[in-house]
């Protein structure tokens, strides 16, 4: 192995490029990583754009990766070199309040790859040994990195609790919303409606399990999920748009009593207008959903590898690295595309 | 064999505003990118060649031709804005170090009627006498055209391979020969394989297309009798897939894509081309 690496390498707004950089060992209790497929997220492109917070640059992107073990360091015996494999992201100090009440992601010293440290969006990554999960030798890599955006989708279901007989609006078919379709389904929700502008998206949709789709824009609107729902809404709606004008969509088409999931990422100082007596006078139930990590990781390889979920019906561009910058950029005004993935062993 | 993604496939029109579909293009691993020239001002020809050269891909050129570029047109003044029009799109292919210039010059797109035989060759006899002026305009800056048979639906006047070669041997000009299209093909020729030996030494460019211009090979073509008529009559020029995106609803309707027809134009590219360069054995 040569002790160098390509590497998308963030520098500060708009800087992103693909470098040489050093190729990381894995110190006692690591694993070293040769990654095939790295997924672009929104939070990429948020950084990217300065609008999500990288405190500790340079850095290498990329928290959505899959790959073959490399080399362990001392003490690893869950995995070993030659396996498929895929690292939750989210690393934590293990022993503050937070930790010890299995809410790592709100410890004070939580690190993500690809936030905090060094990502997958490059030839090599390295991960605590605990994080990493053997995959099945089945799983193909453009599904293994599709194993955390699952994760965090499913950490959402579980949060809102979609149930058996529900209805369930989802508001945008980004390649979170679509996947919020499929969870929804198998949780047995009896109507999933996609509310999405895109006619490809949308069609996507319901290729991948909505029941009715929704052209927010269009002049009919919502008539269709009044109709649906004899004039009271949905049971539950998920916001995997993350706009203000949206999530004030999700509050108006809730109904009395219901459930809105908060997953789309919004702009950090971005606000609503919020009637308190809304909550109050509806018993509407707002819930956040962040990330996904602990048990939400090997459930996403399961749904995976029993082919529950398929997430080549999300991933529809494959590009080599050097195409991260464009690809991000792209993600802003392309929205044909749904999910883009990175094949990091393409023309390398 | 040289392989290219027509523009037609993301963007609608083509603009500096999409010069990264020259990035994508090359990422897909085409060797060419087919620029669609629908609006002649929206094409800046510097900005493009200079992104071309930096990601090491060539280029063709595609016209499109609406009724008022109507190269057969009994309005003069129509016909001649059409010819202005080739010249123009000759130009860009030549600024773009692009050889040929391809497209459905003798009409416009979309124009049908019932006529009577003499009516026809009169028409014909315009297309004929207009795309010899462009083509003398095109010979003088080294490039040539290729004329496209379209199937009934969008033209009546040259729908098969012998139909454009009869056009061909009216206009007289070496540097015009024909682009044929698979997708048009499979609604006009009875057998394409042998359609496409019949344009032996007249074939400058052809569009790999998908039956029902969604992916390149997922469809129902003959594909292995089709590459071996192109190798036997020699053709190793561009192979080009041309797609239109259901995204940008102007272009969908012009070419009537009423519902998405690959999971994204990003599969259909990258997945058509992964199947031509297998079929071509490239």
């Amino acid at each position: 192995m040569l002790n160098t690496m390509r590497a998308a390498v963030f520098h500060g707004r708009n800087q992103l490029r693909v470098e040489e950089v050093a190729r990381p060992d894995p110190k006692g209790g690591e694993v070293l990583i040769k990654v095939s497929r790295c997924g672009i997220c929104g939070t990429d492109s948020h950084i990217f754009r300065g609008n999500f917070p990288a405190p500790n640059l340079p850095l290498i992107i990329g928290h959505e990766f899959a790959g073959v073990v490399a080399a362990v360091g001392e003490g690893v015996d869950n995995v070993k070199p030659g396996d498929k494999a895929t690292a939750d992201i989210n690393i934590a100090c293990g022993v503050c309040w937070y930790c010890r009440h299995h809410q790592k992601l709100f410890c004070a010293k939580v690190r993500q790859l690809g936030v905090h440290d060094a990502g997958g969006m490059a030839e090599y990554v390295v991960s605590p040994g605990a994080n990493v999960y053997k995959l099945p030798d089945s799983m193909p890599f453009d599904h293994a990195a599709f194993v955390e955006p699952l994760s965090c989708a499913v950490h959402g279901q579980q949060r809102i609790g979609v149930g058996i007989g529900e209805t369930v609006l989802i508001i945008g078919a980004g390649p979170m919303g679509l996947a919020h379709a499929a969870l929804s389904r198998l949780r047995g929700a009896a109507k999933v409606i996609m509310s999405e502008p895109s006619a490809q998206r949308r069609a996507r949709a319901h290729a991948i399990g909505s029941d009715v789709e929704i052209d927010p824009l269009s002049d009919t609107g919502f008539d269709q999920l009044m109709l649906a729902t004899e004039g009271r809404g949905a049971d539950v709606v998920i916001e995997a748009v993350g706009r203000p004008a949206t999530y004030q969509q999700a509050i108006e088409l809730v109904r009395r009593g219901g459930r809105i999931l908060a997953y789309g990422a919004a702009p950090p100082n971005a606000t609503i207008d919020l009637k308190p007596f809304d909550i109050y006078a509806k018993e509407l139930t707002i819930v956040g959903s962040y990330a996904g990590t602990y048990d939400t990781w090997p459930t996403a390889i399961d749904l995976i590898a029993s082919g529950r979920v398929n997430p080549s019906e999300i991933i529809d561009s494959v590009r080599p690295l050097d195409a991260v910058t464009r690809s991000i950029e792209n993600m802003e005004t392309d929205k044909s595309v749904v999910k883009i993935q990175i094949d990091v062993e393409a023309g390398a | 064999m040289r392989f290219g993604a027509s523009t037609f496939i993301w963007a609608s029109p083509f603009s500096n505003k999409t010069l990264d579909l020259v990035n994508r293009a090359k990422d897909f691993g085409f060797d060419i990118i087919e620029i669609c020239v629908e609006d002649p001002s929206t094409i800046d020809t510097a900005a493009i060649r200079g992104r071309m050269e930096k990601v090491g891909i060539a280029a063709t050129v595609c016209g499109a031709f609406g009724p008022d570029r109507d190269l057969s047109s009994d309005d003069e003044s129509v016909r001649e804005n059409g010819i202005a029009y080739v010249n123009r799109c000759s130009q860009i292919a030549e600024e773009l170090g692009a050889n040929v210039v391809v497209g459905p010059m003798y009409s416009a797109v979309g124009r049908t009627r019932m006529a009577e035989l003499a009516e026809r060759a009169a028409q014909r006899a315009l297309a004929a006498r207009s795309i010899r002026r462009a083509a003398d305009d095109a010979a003088k800056r080294g490039v040539r055209l290729a004329i496209e048979p379209l199937n009934r639906f969008e033209t009546d006047l040259v729908n098969t391979v012998d139909q454009g070669v009869a056009l061909l041997d009216e206009i007289e000009r070496e540097n015009v020969g024909l682009l044929l299209d698979t997708f048009h093909m499979n609604i006009e020729e009875k057998n394409i394989p042998d359609a496409l030996r019949r344009a032996n030494g007249r074939l400058f460019e052809f569009h790999a297309c998908s039956s029902d211009r969604g992916t390149p090979g997922e469809d129902h073509l003959p594909w292995p009798e089709i590459v071996k008529a192109l190798t036997d009559i020699g053709y190793a020029d561009a192979v080009v897939i041309e797609a239109f995106t259901p995204e940008i609803k102007e272009i969908a309707r012009a070419v009537s894509i009423w519902r998405p027809l690959a999971r994204s134009q990003d599969v259909l590219a990258r997945d058509g081309l992964a199947f031509l360069k297998k079929a071509f054995n490239a």
